[in-house]
């Protein structure tokens, strides 16, 4: 991974809020890359009493790559709408291993984090990755705050930040969007 | 389904209004608001009754499995349909950090007993955990209660991974239990109480939980408490004489020491005030919905200096519309008002930085919500007699009442008294 110094994700996120598109396109792999690493190890650390949640990664990769010094609460909400694409995408790649894994007769895994017999995450991460391609079709900006609130595990308040919109647009626009899913998961009749 | 973006505007609108209404309001409002598009109606129609299915099924982020994310490294654990011990396991049932969890039965030929198995990750050190185990066999046996899951043998499995065998329980966290019921604030209390009671009886027998969390407090459908792995924490520690899951070990901290006390952050010793910390944690979450050190998504290390050095907000200062929305009956300033004062008091009290100032006990927090829930004054209060007053007036409106206005009469009747007395005179 190329070990890109906090001065420079600094100047592309300010570049970023500038209009630079290119900014974007020169974050996305640099975001990804550290997510990545941070998760894997501390995956292989094995340390973990719990499942590993990607807020805390976002936040650290945050902490890393970004001089704090520098950068402005857009700048922060903007990385984090990066962060979250990138993390669903890390989620998304990581699921389909998994279930590639237990076809090919691998040891089945649940995903779960704990001994409370909830359901397996793996399928799920699937599912909502699936389900949010059809809603950005209906409704691009509602299929991101899924993507930040679910992928990223950011609240009400950093979404709202991130998408530069009230909090309170947040909310509804969450609600509608969990009815929605609640309803494509669920299993009705669904032609793929 | 996908339908036009046009469409769905429509349509999330309506959504949005209907649920701005009394649920019994809905349907007619509904009907008159779709006139003549039919289609339009079923379709919120059907998306308010997923909301009702939906229990916060997406408020729980997706996460990663703890154990590699290029696949399951190292030699694989036991699987689904192989031995351990006397146990064959039928199912994963879990995967934390610590192993894999699975459903089992112990196959005799004259009983099958339903049972949970955890297996221990590699990377530990078995032969330290498996005697450590034997050494607090007998004690955690003897733990006998009706809300803490027995643990009932242990061994190690033909890979050498050590595993334990408990009772195996069906349930929820308590947290998303309790929001899931929408319980009141009484009700939580309640359930709370039982959780105090466990951990009291634990102390007593001399074991110190040491990893009290919400999810290893389930609540059954029955709504009775189980609390599980006890004194499993222990057993798992790092052997530098502190505790807790490598806490202090720079470079492999967990990312969740969310519900650690100060002592533990620090690696210093843990004592039976270290789970009334954690317990302040958990009835932090139940009563206001929010961890009071986890605002704008703080670091492990962050979440590590807040445990060790903040002064967490009453639990009443952190309630929003949405917590408050999973309390039965409660809207904001309700619930606000219902945990201002003697809740507050009694959570914070718990979770106080230095051992010496928290509760004395389990025991003492449990028996400062039952005066709660009596409406008797509670310990966790400054003691001033202006507060006492208010309680016992409340506690004994109807007595105060009679004997203000007895006491009034007296002092009337004296009054009168000496006055005819002058008169006379």
């Amino acid at each position: 991974m190329p070990d890109i110094p906090p001065s420079e994700v600094t100047e592309l996120l300010i570049a970023l809020q500038g209009g630079s598109a290119d900014a974007m396109a020169k974050l996305m792999p640099v975001v990804y890359a550290e997510l990545k690493r941070l998760a894997a190890g501390y995956l292989r650390a094995e340390r973990a009493d719990h499942t590993l949640q990607t807020t805390g990664l976002v936040h650290e990769a945050y902490l890393k790559l970004v001089d704090q010094k520098r950068t402005t609460w857009k700048n922060r909400s903007h990385f984090f709408g990066i962060a979250a694409q990138a993390m669903r995408r890390i989620l998304v790649d990581h699921a389909r291993k998994r279930s590639a894994a237990k076809r090919d007769g691998g040891h089945p895994v649940t995903l779960d984090d704990e001994v409370a017999g909830l359901p397996a995450d793996t399928d799920e991460v699937l599912a909502v990755d699936e389900a949010l391609q059809r809603l950005s079709a209906m409704d691009p900006r509602q299929s991101r705050i899924v993507e930040l609130r679910y992928f990223a595990g950011l609240s009400i308040e950093p979404t709202a930040e991130a998408l530069e919109i009230s909090p309170a647009t947040v909310k509804r626009d969450w609600t509608s969007a969990k009815a929605w899913l609640q309803r494509e998961l669920s299993g009705g009749p669904e032609p793929r | 389904m996908t339908i036009s973006p046009d469409r769905w505007r429509i349509v999330k609108a309506l959504f949005d209004e209907a649920l701005d209404l009394p649920s019994e309001a809905r349907d007619v409002w509904l009907a008159d608001a779709t006139v003549g598009d039919e289609p339009l109606r079923r379709e919120v129609e059907s998306l308010l009754e997923a909301l009702r299915e939906e229990q916060d099924r997406f408020e729980r982020p997706a996460s990663f499995p703890p154990d590699g994310l290029e696949g399951a490294g190292g030699t694989p654990g036991p699987e689904v349909g192989s031995r351990v011990g006397p146990y064959r396991l039928v199912r994963v049932v879990g995967q934390g950090g610590m192993g894999v969890a699975f459903e089992a039965y112990r196959d005799d030929d004259h009983y099958q007993k339903r049972v949970a198995i955890k297996t221990i990750s590699r990377g530990r050190d078995s032969d330290l955990i498996l005697r450590r185990f034997r050494y607090e066999r007998q004690i955690l046996a003897r733990l006998e209660h009706r809300n803490i899951a027995g643990l009932l043998d242990g061994g190690v499995t033909d890979s050498g991974q050590p595993y334990f065998a408990m009772e195996y329980v069906v349930g929820q966290p308590i947290d998303r239990h309790c929001d899931a019921e929408r319980l009141g604030v009484r009700e939580r209390l309640q359930l709370f109480r039982q959780v105090c009671a466990a951990v009291q009886y634990a102390h007593q027998n001399l074991v110190i939980h040491r990893d009290l969390k919400p999810s290893n407090i389930l609540v059954t459908a029955d709504r009775t408490v189980k609390l599980l792995d006890f004194g499993i924490a222990k057993l798992l520690r790092d052997d530098d004489g502190s505790d807790g899951e490598g806490l202090t070990q720079p470079g492999v901290v967990p990312l969740t020491t969310a519900y650690a006390s100060p002592e533990q952050v620090r690696g210093e010793v843990v004592t039976t005030a270290t789970d009334v910390f954690s317990l302040g944690l958990v009835l932090y979450k139940l009563l206001s919905g929010q961890h009071p050190f986890g605002r704008d998504l703080p670091s492990r290390e962050e979440i590590r200096r807040r445990i060790s050095e903040e002064t967490p907000p009453p639990p009443s200062a952190l309630v929003t519309t949405e917590t408050a929305s999973r309390v039965e009956s409660s809207g904001m300033k309700r619930l606000q008002k219902s945990l201002h004062g003697d809740l507050d008091s009694i959570v914070l009290m718990a979770l106080r930085k230095e051992q010496s100032r928290r509760y004395g006990s389990v025991e003492q927090l449990g028996e400062d919500i039952l005066r709660y829930l009596a409406g008797l004054p509670v310990a966790a209060q400054a003691d001033s007699m202006g507060y006492r007053l208010g309680k016992f007036v409340r506690r004994n409106r109807p007595g105060v009442i009679g004997a203000a206005a007895a006491f009034l009469a007296l002092v009337a009747g004296l009054w009168g008294t000496a006055w005819q007395a002058r008169e006379a005179g």
